[in-house]
């Protein structure tokens, strides 16, 4: 029997809070931006910039420190709290589907969201971009053009970076049925990550990953002008972590008990 | 072929140092309604978490159509379950619900719409299960636990939070399915009146021991063993001499009658013989029987 466990798990968040988070966070913070660049924009772009940057830019700035890490640890919170507050692992675990499958399935349908989320935030982003070009002609979007592929990998880039964070909070909402727990310590950590932002560890540290992402990201695009296509040291971290934390969490909860 | 459904043999299980099962061992043959009865707190939910490998035993095995424990996958391929609360996701439908339980065992859309039929909740299946009462959400997690035509089904506590007809319908529902398609049924419950009505076989657990196993009629017996003839005279003093002179032990109840013990409706249409043929008149002779509470402390005295 081969159950398409994505799908089972899609049905499963339609209606629920998650789905509405996730369309709803990036919508609202893009409309933020295009209404500050409305009352503003004229302020905020000089005379030698490229707007899209400059927009885009301040969309990611605003939500990659505090906002995308505390909505990845509030996802993963709320998706595992289905089964929780149901009791739904019982009747997911007595279905003839190996254990595995579920670990596996509630973690990509997590990430799947997550980075549907982060897509959706560039997508409301560019076409916020599009409504100033013809509401506000005068902030010269239409003199330049829109580089896709280079915002695209940035906010790849940041997606890989919130992984080991993602799969961290993935375990401690597996085991902790009180979601005010997993989320509490997800928030400290986020937290942490700012303070501890210029010490040399800070590549080792999951919870920092996005905003280093968004900050090398940028000043090496400043610097040498051209777009990196390699990952840096803590994107590679942080698929190690992932791959890590993943197999050792399957490792303890295989044989989790169901009081 | 195995000849039980259900086979566990010394089964132990603690939460932490506290011996929640002890030594249980249990036999379901197949084709048989077996009802699980014990009161609150006695380890029927522990026992039913080890038979879904939910929890995992400290000593002792367990087997399942054949299978042992550990192969989960042909075990789940084959039962039905419903473990305490039905697990239902309180923000989708009860068809919905469905649906997702359907997908996850491999089971037609089509099956949905006949169980959901089948468990009587056809008006309601498309609200939302927040707005259900516990006994439709019971019924939607009997409906979960029928989809794949299981071979054994497996209740925690099935009519739990129905009304009388609920819990009726249910009753009537679970004998066609033993009748009819043959399933076994091992139920947990926590009322004997029920357990008798429907069961071929009886196990009663107290305090993690299986306290009794047996048929029906094998339980009468114990329930007799521990009822007392109920009787009233014209002169209850007078019936008191001629019980204790031929050998039986009454006592008054403060409310005037005699209670004497008493093990069938044999003895006591005996009783009744006795002070009649003393010339008493007999207003009134009935087996008392014990309740759950009374049997449970018989059969740990025994």
């Amino acid at each position: 029997m081969r159950q398409n466990m994505i799908s089972i798990e899609v049905k499963k968040i339609r209606r629920s809070p998650v789905i509405w988070i996730s369309i709803l966070m990036p919508l609202i913070l893009a409309a933020i931006i295009f209404l500050i660049f409305m009352l503003q924009g004229d302020r905020l772009i000089k005379p030698d910039m490229n707007p899209y940057e400059r927009f885009i830019s301040m969309g990611v700035n605003s939500t990659v420190i505090v906002l995308f890490p505390l909505f990845v640890v509030i996802l993963n919170s709320l998706i595992i709290s289905i089964e929780h507050d149901s009791g739904g692992w019982k009747s997911l675990l007595t279905a003839p589907v190996p254990r595995l499958k579920i670990y596996l399935s509630k973690w990509s349908i997590v990430n799947i969201v997550n980075f549907l989320t982060l897509v959706l935030f560039l997508i409301f982003l560019i076409l916020f971009t599009g409504l100033l070009a013809i509401i506000k002609p005068d902030l010269g979007f239409a003199g330049h053009k829109l580089d896709l592929g280079y915002y695209a990998w940035w906010f790849l880039k940041i997606f890989i970076a919130t992984l080991a964070l993602s799969t961290l909070q993935y375990q401690f909402s597996l085991w902790m049925k009180n979601t005010f727990y997993s989320i509490g310590i997800g928030l400290l950590a986020v937290i942490a990550g700012l303070i501890l932002m210029n010490l040399d560890f800070i590549d080792y540290y999951p919870y920092a990953y996005p905003v280093l992402s968004y900050k090398m990201f940028l000043e090496n695009a400043l610097n040498s002008n051209s777009i990196d296509q390699a990952l840096f040291l803590h994107e590679y971290l942080s698929l190690a972590y992932t791959a890590v934390i993943l197999s050792a969490g399957w490792f303890f909860w295989r044989k989790k008990q169901f009081k | 072929m195995a000849e039980n459904a259900i086979h566990v043999g010394h089964l132990e299980y603690a939460y932490g140092r506290k011996n929640v099962i002890k030594d249980l061992n249990l036999k379901v043959k197949k084709g048989n309604i077996y009802s699980f009865l014990g009161p609150n707190g006695a380890g029927k939910s522990t026992t039913i978490k080890l038979l879904l490998g939910l929890l995992i035993p400290n000593k002792g095995n367990i087997h399942i159509l054949g299978f042992d424990a550990n192969d989960r996958m042909s075990i789940n391929r084959r039962i039905g379950v419903l473990v305490e609360s039905p697990g239902l996701y309180e923000h989708l439908s009860g068809y919905q619900n469905m649906e997702i339980q359907a997908q996850l065992r491999g089971v037609q859309k089509q099956r949905v719409d006949e169980v959901i039929e089948q468990v009587g909740m056809k008006d309601a299946a498309n609200a939302k299960v927040k707005t259900y009462s516990t006994g439709m959400k019971q019924r939607i997690g009997l409906g979960i636990a029928m989809l794949q035509k299981p071979e054994l089904l497996i209740l925690d506590e099935p009519t739990n939070g129905l009304d009388p007809q609920g819990i009726r319908e249910i009753r009537n529902l679970l004998i066609d399915l033993n009748k009819e398609l043959g399933i076994t049924i091992f139920l947990s419950t926590h009322l004997l009146s029920e357990a008798e009505k429907v069961s071929h076989q009886i196990g009663i657990i107290q305090r993690g021991n299986l306290v009794f196993e047996g048929s029906r009629s094998e339980l009468q017996k114990v329930r007799f063993s521990a009822a007392k003839a109920k009787v009233n005279t014209n002169d209850n003093q007078k019936a008191r001499e001629i019980l204790e002179n031929n050998n039986y032990i009454p006592e008054e109840h403060p409310e005037g009658f005699l209670l004497v013990e008493c093990e069938d409706q044999k003895q006591l249409s005996g009783i009744s013989r006795l002070l009649l043929d003393n010339d008493l008149d007999v207003y009134h002779s009935s087996l008392y029987e014990a309740d759950l509470e009374e049997m449970f402390l018989n059969l740990i005295k025994e």
